[in-house]
């Protein structure tokens, strides 16, 4: 792993994208690929090897769930941490959410400015407890 | 027409006495014993007679030209028989007291002829038909003969319908001295009567309804759609019971749920179900129809439509949340970014305007939040989870958690009565939403300098919480509908201090789904008081353990 942590961002709506690709490389200086489908991001991802997975939940045609289903079967990315972003903020609906294997959930609308700082800090105790 | 009755009666008395003295001394009163066979024919015979008498004196009367068929001896005594055989005969003094009975009636009404022999007959009557017993009397009083339906009560309280005649006699004076009433037990077609109104607007309903036995749990009614669903017919339900209706029918479940009904602690019980993938929705109720055994009432109601609806309800309160979190997602992002300076500089006076914009856009998050809650809470979809929990932390937390929001307007929070554990059984995370609302809406209107106090106190039964400030206040008028949905004392407060004005009725919400209560008490220029309580643990709390208690 380089010492920029590498993002793959998989996000339907276009300016959410933009301002994510904002906060991600501007405030949180990371190295990050943006992906507009789940099939773009399957493409993709093996090119581009991430440390993580941003994945939207709601999308057309492939669901941020079905998505982490798929990378889940690839060798190449069956251990790559996976935090979903989602605009289902209850409770209990976050709990389903970690329950499906991701290491975190945030909440959209997301804070720009700690964006980064709550993906640090998710890293850091995902490597502590790989270590 | 009564004078006339009268006049006629007495001669056909007269004439009844006589016989009565010829054929039997024990009727006339002597009290010589005879067996009640022959008694009660002698009662029939004499009837009879009189009978006959008033029915020729009513032709007569009306100049009817049919003459009556002679009856020879051997003929009437077969009648009387056969009269004996259909109907209760009761002979009654004139203060009503039972002074002979035929064996129907003993044998219908299961007395033994002692138990009536000298009561009033009242005792015949259900207490409830009382009136009707006060309006015999009083007609056979006037002279008139009584005719109509009577409701009677058996020895075992069995109720027992009768088509009633009662004849008052009067001697040569015209003095009314006995009544004889002749009845026709017609509890039979009464209830084949009622069951079969009941039957017939029963099969109208579009819901499935069955009776059973309640001991049995057999069917002894299917409306028409309940045989419908079934594919049975009237000849096919009896020898089935509900486990046929329903593979997953479970007999000790069903006597568990019926038995608040059998105790009369409830008079119905409603479950949901679901059968063959179909979902129910399923009243309960006991019955015990006049002179028939207890059977359970079950209305069963498809409730495909319902569960379709609030699913429908869920997806559109999740697209609804969705569509609006997308867009201000990027509103608040670019916000947010542009002011830490990541897009470049710009002038104080944008910054003034892009603050604004983003208050906003956070105030509109929290008001969608707040109504997706109250949406959740109200169509019973908010999970809460209810485990033991100490208030006295949960308060210190509170205490922690929010002093950072009472620093912005000056006022610090207190706590008092937190010495000993109070546990109560609560969804944690709820009631912590519920103490920062308070705590949060109390700092907001308080004065700078001053503090807001969280106090606890525990009874027998509740734990109370009270957030108590020294602010403004809230007027009568206001604190009615304060619990109300977007209920601010005014609205320029909403703008001004930033709530949504939801807030408070989410706090009631909780505290009730959590079998609490929460009560205001409000002075304007002296300040405001919540209160919620919370139903405490049985049990979890040790004796030694008092809460303290403040004056609010």
């Amino acid at each position: 792993m380089s010492d920029t942590l590498k993002i793959l961002h998989v996000e339907d709506d276009a300016d959410i994208l933009e301002v994510a690709r904002l906060a991600l490389e501007m405030v949180g200086g990371f190295n990050v690929l943006q992906c507009s489908s789940g099939a773009e991001a399957l493409e993709r991802a093996a090119g581009f090897a991430p440390d993580l997975f941003l994945l939207d939940m709601m999308m057309p045609e492939m669901s941020g769930e079905q998505l982490l289903g798929k990378l889940r079967e690839d060798p190449q990315f069956d251990d790559i941490p996976v935090i979903f972003m989602t605009a289902r903020a209850q409770a209990s609906e976050v709990e389903a959410l970690k329950g499906l294997g991701a290491v975190d959930v945030i909440v959209k609308p997301f804070d720009p400015v700690t964006l980064s700082d709550q993906i640090n800090q998710v890293m850091a105790k995902y490597q502590q407890s790989k270590a | 027409m009564v004078k006339n009755i009268k006049k006629t009666s007495n001669r056909v008395v007269a004439i009844a006495w006589a016989m009565m003295w010829l054929v039997h001394p024990a009727l006339a009163g002597t009290g010589s014993e005879l067996s009640p066979d022959s008694r009660a024919g002698t009662v029939m015979l004499i009837v009879f007679f009189s009978m006959s008498c008033l029915l020729a004196w009513t032709v007569l009367n009306n100049r009817r030209t049919t003459s009556l068929v002679k009856v020879k001896s051997e003929d009437a005594a077969f009648q009387i028989d056969a009269l004996n055989r259909h109907s209760i005969v009761t002979i009654t003094d004139k203060h009503s007291n039972i002074i002979d009975v035929n064996d129907r009636q003993l044998a219908l009404f299961g007395y033994e002829r002692s138990e009536l022999i000298g009561k009033p007959a009242s005792i015949l009557y259900p207490e409830s038909d009382f009136s009707v017993y006060a309006n015999v009397r009083s007609t056979l009083a006037r002279g008139e003969i009584f005719t109509g339906e009577t409701r009677l009560i058996s020895k075992t309280g069995q109720i027992i319908w009768t088509q009633s005649t009662i004849v008052p006699m009067f001697d040569d004076e015209g003095e009314h001295i006995k009544s004889i009433s002749i009845r026709t037990d017609i509890t039979k077609t009464k209830i084949a009567n009622a069951e079969r109104e009941m039957r017939t607007a029963l099969h109208l309903v579009r819901d499935e309804i069955y009776m059973f036995d309640m001991e049995t749990l057999k069917f002894t009614y299917l409306n028409q759609m309940a045989m419908e669903q079934n594919g049975w017919d009237e000849a096919e339900y009896a020898t089935k019971d509900p486990g046929d209706v329903n593979p997953e029918f479970d007999v000790a479940t069903f006597r568990a749920l019926s038995q608040p009904l059998i105790d009369a602690e409830v008079d119905q019980v409603r479950y949901s179900l679901v059968n063959k993938g179909t979902p129910y929705d399923v009243s309960l109720q006991l019955i015990q129809p006049d002179g028939a055994r207890p059977r359970f009432v079950a209305i069963s109601r498809d409730a495909s439509e319902r569960v379709a609806l609030e699913k429908t309800k869920d997806e559109f309160i999740a697209t609804v949340s969705h569509e609006l979190r997308s867009p201000l997602t990027s509103i608040k992002g670019s916000l947010g970014l542009i002011l830490a300076g990541t897009t470049g500089d710009f002038s104080d006076r944008t910054r003034g305007m892009l603050e604004i914009a983003r208050r906003n856009a956070d105030r509109l998050i929290l008001i969608i939040n707040d109504i997706l809650d109250l949406e959740k809470i109200a169509a019973g979809q908010m999970k809460f989870v209810l485990e033991p929990t100490d208030l006295t932390e949960l308060i210190r937390e509170g205490i922690d958690a929010n002093e950072p929001y009472g620093g912005r307007f000056g006022v610090s929070f207190k706590g008092e009565g937190l010495e000993a554990p109070v546990i109560v059984n609560c969804d944690m995370d709820r009631i912590f939403q519920v103490l920062t609302n308070l705590m949060t809406n109390a700092a907001k209107f308080s004065q700078a300098g001053s503090h807001v106090t969280v106090a606890l106190e525990k009874t027998d039964e509740t734990a109370r919480i009270s957030v108590i400030d020294t602010g403004a206040g809230i007027p009568p008028d206001a604190q009615a509908r304060i619990f109300d949905r977007f209920a601010q004392v005014d609205s320029s407060d909403r703008r001004a201090k930033g709530g949504t004005g939801l807030g408070l009725s989410i706090v009631k919400a909780i505290v009730e789904r959590h079998g609490g209560k929460i009560e205001l008490e409000s002075e304007v220029g002296v300040g405001s008081t919540f209160r919620v309580d919370l139903p405490i643990m049985a049990g979890r709390n040790s004796e030694g353990e008092k809460g303290h208690t403040v004056a609010a």
